[in-house]
This record gives C-alpha cells, structure tokens and sequence, in this order.
C-alpha cells in the first residue's frame, strides 16, 4: 500500500467518480459525496486497490454517506440554454424517479456500459436496460419529441 | 420531430460537469505510524506527496475550476510519532436511524432544528452504552445511589478510564443522582444509547434553543411512559410554561425549577428531554430540518462514522477566531506563536470506538473549501505531534495523551486518527476542548 499510488488512483478516477455521482446527488452534494467516497477508499486502500472496478464501489459509498435531497439540481447555476439541447431538458431529466436519472446519467451522461452499471447499483444488466429505456421514453413523453 | 436524446443527455453532463470542482486528497502517513512496513518507502512517499500535490493542483486547474498555484510545497512533518500501527478503519456506517444503531450523523438528525436556522455555538454529544458495555466485557448492573457503588460496570467505565466519554449534563444527572430516576420514570440502566445538545448561549443567536436537548433510546418497557404521555405523547414535568423559574419546584434534575417537557416515541423506544415545547413537538412529528441538515455538522459527523464501532461522539461548531492579546486563550501562558491553524473553521469533532489495543479515535476538523484544508494539514499534524505542549498541563506533551497515526486531508475536512494515550481517555478533553487545537488565527 502506498500513499503514492493512492495519489495517483485519485487523480485518475476521481473525475469520472465526480461526474457519475453529480446525476445521483446533484450538484450541491456531489464534492462531499465525492469526497466522504474518497476517505473511505483512504481507510481501505489495500482492499480497494484490489477491486476490479473500484470507482463502481465507491459511487455507492458516496451516494450512501449523503443525504439526497428530494429533488435533484444537476446545476449549481442553471444555463439560459444548452448548445442543441432541447429546452426542457435539463428539468426532466431531474425530475425521472432515481433509479431511471440514475441508470440514464449513468449511461449515457457518463458512457457507462450496462455491465458497469448494474455491478453498481447491484442489479441486473436487464434491470439497467428497463431503467434506461424507461427513462428514456419518459424524457420523449416529457419533452414531446420522438425517436 | 426526432431528436438525439442520448446524445443531449451527454451535453447536459458535460455541462454539468463543469460546474463542478475536482476534490483533492492530500495524505500524510505518520513516518513511524505503520509497523510492518517498509519506512523507507514512507520517506519516498513523503518526498514524492509534495510533487504529486503540485501535480494535482495543475490538473485541477484544467477540470473546470480554478485552483490557486501553490508557490511552495507543503512539507511533511518529520516528528512522527513512536509508533504503533495505523489500524484500518472498519466499515462505514449506513445511516441508521438512531433508535436502531448509533452513529454521528444519526444523533444529529435526532436534534430539530428551527427552519432557516443556523446554528452559532452548540456542542452535540452521543454514547452508545450497550456497546460499551460490550466492549468492556461487563454486564450493565449497578445503581445511581452512591452507597451501593462501585459497580463492576461503572467502575470499568467511569473508574478505570478505559474509553474516552463526552460530557452530557443531563446524562451525567441521570447517573449520579438517584431521585432522576424518580422524577423521570427511567434510569441510566434503562438507556441503550443517547445524544444530547447543549447551546453556549441562550437566545436568538442560539437559533431559538433554551437549554439543552436530549434524546435517550430506552431498552426497557415504555408502555408506563406511553400511558402517563397521553394523546400528545408529552409528559409535563413540573409546572408552568415553557422556560417559567420556580425554585419552589427545584429538582436535581431541575436545578432552576424550570418545568421540563418529554416527549414519548413508544414505537421507536426513544424519549426526548428539552425545556420547550415545541422542541418536543418538532421532534415528535419528525422535524423538517434536524442538526444533520448543517453542512458543516454533517461532514463532521460522515467522516467520524467511517469507523462502524463507534460508541461515542462529539461534535462542536463555535466561532473559532483568536481575537488580540487580550483573547483569553491566552491567559494560560500561550502565545501568539502557538495558533498555528491560519484557516477558518467552525466545526470540530471526535469520535472513539475500540478499548485497550483496539482502541482507535478519530478527530476531524471542517473547513470551508479543500485548498484550506491541504494548508491546514501541516499545522494540525504538529498540533497533535507527540513532542507539542499540552495547554494547561506544563508536565505532560502530546505523547502522553495521544499517539497520533495520520493525518489526511480529504476535501474539505481534515482527519486525525490515533489512539488515546496512557494518561487515560478522561484526560482527552484536555488537548479537544480548548487550546491551540480548537482555535485559528
């Protein structure tokens, strides 16, 4: 174990950890659950270093030890508009039931493959696949926009 | 009209994203902390941690948010203590709620608070005596009236100072004075684990708490409470509204007379104590906003429950400035010189678990960003370095109260971690509750 190599684990998986857990705890929470995920992995080095998909483990750590609020900002700052997306957007996606914006954000906000995301959240890749087309088409429905 | 929604999706992260800012980790292991290791390599690590950190500032700038350069390194401490091995923290804590298992950030959710408050000068202190208790190896047995004392289980934890125990004053009422029980209609055999809040001031600045407020999970019957509690589940304990004196009405446990209200949660087994109603009131209904909703209590808390065997906290948020030569800090023969913690905090606490060999406490401190508290790791770890004084205590250092293990700086807060030292745990609170540990310039 080393605290080097703890640097260096840190500064590799650290944004993608930030990114995955923005979609889960939103934006006012994200850098404690970040950060409250990265002193656990501190305290656990040696078995985390081990893990085939450490940063999986410690999204559920982080979005464990944070209180979510009941409704989910995915910006600290709302822009105005986002380049070619669809105004609207932004609302529906915070507003799908969690495990939906979870599985959507996760996949496609974040380029997750489905395998990833259910040893995550720790359910089937077929309950992925349900999550993300339902939230998907709830977005459609939201947004009144097709395929 | 069809859209690429998979791909909007990923422009909205993107966005997101850089809103956000990268959270830094800056280590230190104690040099001498970590026997059956390699100490060369702590060396390597400590000369190589202070490149890495300059490394990762810069990469931190370009993650969408703007970090300060840091002009020089941070050195390392070198007066690491006399060594005995950093034990691996056990599993976190989920949180629990408090009637079912104990934990930093459960007592604070136990604690209303008034909606929009925030809180200025409080201290939240819990203890779980069933784990103690399980911990010692004793069975809990005894009295609260001093002629019959002492009991196996109060002198292993109270005589023998084998665990480090925060200060409650209704909890310490509870087991000293044998008419609590009394007045209460439940002693401290009763108690399976409590937190209790106590405010340093009184009035609008203490966001409108009167007194302190404690919250006991019972393990004994509660339906003689539940009885006595009626449809509002209060019983009243004295007479008068809230905050009325009657020194006609003096109690051990009502020192003023002021009439207390206890609020009764059957189902939950869990009593509340406070001196208002609508304290109980909140409490009982589930409160909308509890102490678990301040930032920096909670971040307090989240890093002491990293330990999942922890029978006993404290939490503490108060204005933390050292004023001038005229601060009273100073009246006990410290300088100036002795403030090393520049950055602003408010909010410390501790945390124990373990007894004897496996005890283990953990000391965080919150700051309000994590460039503070990377700045602040190398004045704390030489606050808790085993040669530094001991304010108030001119004979002793450090080394005989506590043996420091690391020190690391995740995000915003800053972790200790050690084990309490051969002066025994009572003598903790010496170098926690004031001194240069607790202020910052």
């Amino acid at each position: 174990m080393s605290v080097v190599d703890f640097e260096v684990f840190v500064r590799d998986a650290e944004p993608r950890l930030r990114r995955a857990l923005l979609g889960a705890v939103g934006a006012d929470r994200v850098e404690d659950a970040v950060g409250e995920a990265l002193a656990y992995a501190f305290a656990r080095w040696t078995e985390v270093a081990e893990m085939e998909n450490p940063v999986g483990y410690l999204y559920r750590v982080g979005q464990s030890k944070t209180r979510t609020p009941k409704r989910v900002r995915l910006f600290r700052r709302e822009p105005d508009s986002i380049p070619d997306v669809e105004p609207g957007l932004v609302r529906a996606l915070a507003e799908l039931p969690d495990s939906q914006r979870m599985a959507v954000w996760l996949a496609h906000g974040c380029d997750w493959s489905h395998a990833e995301i259910a040893e995550t959240l720790g359910v089937s890749s077929s309950t992925v696949a349900t999550h993300v087309a339902r939230g998907l088409t709830r977005l459609r429905i939201e947004l009144g926009v097709s395929t | 009209m069809s859209v690429d929604l998979e791909h909007q999706i990923r422009a909205v992260a993107d966005a997101a994203f850089e809103q956000t800012s990268s959270v830094r980790v800056d280590a230190f292991a104690s040099e001498l902390g970590r026997s059956g290791v390699d100490r060369r390599w702590l060396a390597a690590a400590a000369a190589a941690l202070t490149g890495l950190l300059v490394g990762a500032l810069a990469w931190a700038g370009g993650s969408g948010d703007q970090a300060d350069p840091v002009d020089t390194p941070v050195p390392v401490p070198t007066d690491g203590p006399t060594g005995t091995a950093v034990e691996p923290l056990g599993d976190a804590v989920e949180i629990e709620e408090f009637s079912t298992d104990f934990s930093a950030r459960a007592m604070l959710q136990e604690i209303p608070l008034r909606v929009g408050a925030s809180p200025v000068a409080l201290r939240v202190s819990g203890l779980d005596l069933a784990l103690i208790s399980q911990v010692a190896g004793v069975e809990r047995t005894g009295s609260s009236d001093p002629s019959e004392r002492p009991s196996e289980w109060f002198d292993a934890l109270f005589l023998q100072q084998a665990f480090t125990l925060p200060y409650s004053y209704r909890g310490s009422l509870i087991l000293s004075e044998p008419t609590v029980e009394d007045e209460l209609g439940f002693g401290f055999l009763d108690i399976d684990h409590f937190v209790s809040m106590s405010p340093y001031a009184f009035g609008d600045e203490n966001d409108g708490y009167l007194g302190d407020v404690d919250v006991l999970v019972l393990r004994s019957d509660m339906s003689e409470l539940a009885a006595e509690a009626g449809d509002d589940s209060i019983i009243d304990l004295g007479e008068g509204a809230d905050g009325d004196r009657d020194l006609d009405q003096r109690t051990a446990l009502r020192s003023i007379g002021r009439p207390l209200r206890l609020g009764v949660d059957a189902e939950r087994s869990k009593v509340s104590l406070a001196l208002t109603t609508p304290t109980v009131n909140s409490w009982l209904g589930g409160a909308a906003e509890t102490l678990a909703d301040v930032g920096d209590l909670f971040a307090a808390a989240a890093a002491l429950d990293l330990d999942d065997q922890l029978y006993a906290a404290e939490l503490d948020i108060s204005d933390r400035r050292v004023g001038g030569l005229d601060d009273p800090i100073y009246e006990d023969g410290l300088t100036p010189a002795d403030i090393l913690i520049r950055e602003e905090f408010t909010t410390i606490g501790w945390g124990s678990s373990g007894v004897g060999d496996t005890q283990r406490t953990t000391i965080v401190y919150v700051f309000a960003d994590e460039v503070a508290a990377s700045a602040s790791i190398e004045p704390i770890a030489t606050l808790y370095s085993p040669n530094s004084d001991v304010e108030g205590r001119p004979d002793e250092t450090v080394a005989d109260l506590f043996a420091l293990d690391a020190v690391a700086a995740v995000g915003r807060t800053v972790v200790v971690s050690g084990r309490v030292g051969p002066s025994g745990s009572n003598e903790f609170e010496s170098i926690f509750v004031r001194g240069p540990r607790t202020v910052h310039r």
